[in-house]
């Protein structure tokens, strides 16, 4: 598709646009939600959806499109604060293992590797039932699940780079090693780096709905798409706009993203 | 002192893989010779003969060795065989060849107009257009790039310059205007350069002494002419009768 005189795959249109929506619904929700996300109103308990309630409302009368928008911008800034975390921290130990190899390197990914062995919201779990539940723990739960998948990925690449000549060329111009590895062999991992950061969003958006429905992420009153699934299947025959609109929304998010990190790649 | 490279006695060992118990393969057995200031010393030998351990080593880039070699250039150079693999993919050129003016400290760091002056200058002298500085090594021929490589490594103000096989990844057109350059910028920079190469046609063009090796033992070493009129090894007789030269 032909896109300002550039060509772009499909996929990367659709999921710019899906992602363009959502962050879009996401920035308006920060500012401005058509009711209170806390405000109860007997009256509309369950209601259906409507022009005065786009998405309906809950069991307690609470405008399920307010929520949606608030919970979206919760589950948005936990995912990306999570791969961030994630990335960041998985992005040195990988590129100083993998640059410098040897014993460290050695210790480090065996550490990676008793990591990898559990998945990714069971450690999570773990984190969060010794430091409690909430929105930040379940940040710093996260992030530390997800360090190992990007330290092996940036570890692999940096083994393969630190042997090509142009790595030589560098430290016989006198490059100073930390130069060499973020400045030199870095920005090189970048392509393989963003499939996986696109990746590890989506990944991250899951594991937090998942653990918000579990209860152990954000708190009531406040939003999370996860919570309100879980708190939507009671009512998933007599009000089922209730589990509908959050589910869209988290598979929309995710599948805006899954798009772009396929075009991408 | 007159010469800029003294080697004597070289051993070279690789540690054999399996731990710490597997031991060690001598590479390099007692290499000797010198290198006078500006001259080019051409290195020949088969593929995996030590040509390249021995660069290597006198780099510094080796740890396992024994005996001495005395380098006088604080800062020697290389060129690679593989021009695909020697500059930065991610990198534009002009950012590649300011690259060893922008690491020096303090008195020696240049401004960025010098950097980028002295870019123009080495551009021209190898011949390269200056609008190349905004591409990617991969918009590049593999003369191009090798071009760029010896750019880079003599913007480092070097004296001593190891090529490694710079010209055997390069079709026979390309190589003779490689060779060419390397002549011209020995000249015109009295640079000394140790060639290597397995191809002795290329040696006899741009040498004025060169050393046989073979199996990590330098079999002889002369001036070229009196080594390739009167080798006195059997296996400089065998490379010369293969390479059809005299």
């Amino acid at each position: 598709m032909k896109l300002l005189g550039k060509k772009y795959p499909h996929n990367f249109i659709i999921g710019a646009v899906i992602t363009g929506i959502m962050l879009l619904l996401i920035i308006v929700g920060f500012f401005y939600t058509p009711y209170d996300i806390t405000k109860m109103d007997s009256a509309s308990k369950l209601a259906p959806p409507s022009l005065n309630h786009l998405m309906g409302c809950d069991n307690f009368g609470r405008d399920i499109f307010s929520r949606v928008l608030k919970g979206m911008g919760n589950t948005f800034v936990i995912a990306l604060l999570t791969v961030l975390i994630g990335a960041v921290t998985g992005t040195v130990v990988g590129a100083l293992t993998g640059y410098f190899g040897g014993w460290p390197d050695e210790i480090l990914m065996r550490i990676n590797d008793v990591l990898f062995a559990f998945p990714s919201i069971l450690l999570a779990l773990v984190f969060v039932s010794i430091f409690g539940t909430g929105k930040y723990n379940v940040v710093a739960a996260l992030g530390i699940a997800f360090i190992p998948s990007f330290a092996r990925i940036v570890r692999g690449e940096f083994i393969k780079y630190r042997e090509m000549d142009y790595v030589k060329s560098a430290r016989l111009e006198g490059v100073g090693t930390l130069r060499i590895i973020f400045v030199h062999i870095l920005p090189n991992t970048f392509t393989v780096l963003m499939s996986s950061l696109m990746i590890g969003f989506n990944n991250a958006v899951l594991a937090e709905a998942g653990m918000s429905y579990l209860g152990i992420g954000v708190q009531p009153p406040d939003a999370s798409l996860g919570s309100m699934l879980s708190e939507s299947q009671t009512y998933l025959l007599s009000a089922p706009w209730y589990a509908i609109f959050p589910g869209l929304m988290i598979i929309l998010l995710v599948l805006g993203f899954s798009l772009l990190a396929d075009a991408s790649a | 002192m007159e010469n800029i490279l003294e080697v004597e006695n070289l051993n070279v060992y690789y540690k054999n893989k399996g731990g710490r118990n597997a031991g060690c393969q001598h590479v390099l057995h007692d290499v000797s010779f010198c290198m006078k200031r500006g001259e080019i010393l051409g290195l020949v030998g088969e593929s995996g003969c030590g040509k390249t351990t021995l660069a290597k080593a006198i780099l510094g880039m080796k740890k396992r060795f024994d005996g001495v070699v005395r380098l006088d250039c604080p800062n020697p150079q290389m060129v690679f065989q593989d021009p695909y693999g020697s500059l930065n993919p991610a990198k534009r050129i002009g950012w590649i060849l300011e690259e060893p003016m922008r690491v020096k400290k303090g008195a020696q760091g240049l401004s960025r107009p010098e950097r980028a002056r002295r870019v123009d200058k080495m551009l021209e002298r190898v011949g390269l257009d200056l609008r190349i500085k905004e591409r990617y090594p991969s918009e590049l021929s593999g003369g191009q790039r090798q071009r760029v490589a010896i750019a880079a490594a003599l913007l480092c103000d070097t004296a001593f310059l190891i090529a490694d096989e710079p010209v055997s990844a390069l079709d026979v057109t390309i190589q003779a205007q490689i060779i060419q350059l390397l002549l011209k910028l020995q000249r015109e920079l009295g640079v000394s350069i140790l060639f290597i190469s397995h191809d002795l046609r290329v040696v006899y063009q741009i040498c004025d002494r060169a050393m046989i090796m073979r199996d990590g033992v330098i079999l002889e070493q002369g001036e070229v002419d009196e080594l390739y009129q009167n080798p006195k090894s059997d296996y400089t007789r065998l490379l010369l009768d293969a390479a059809n030269i005299m």
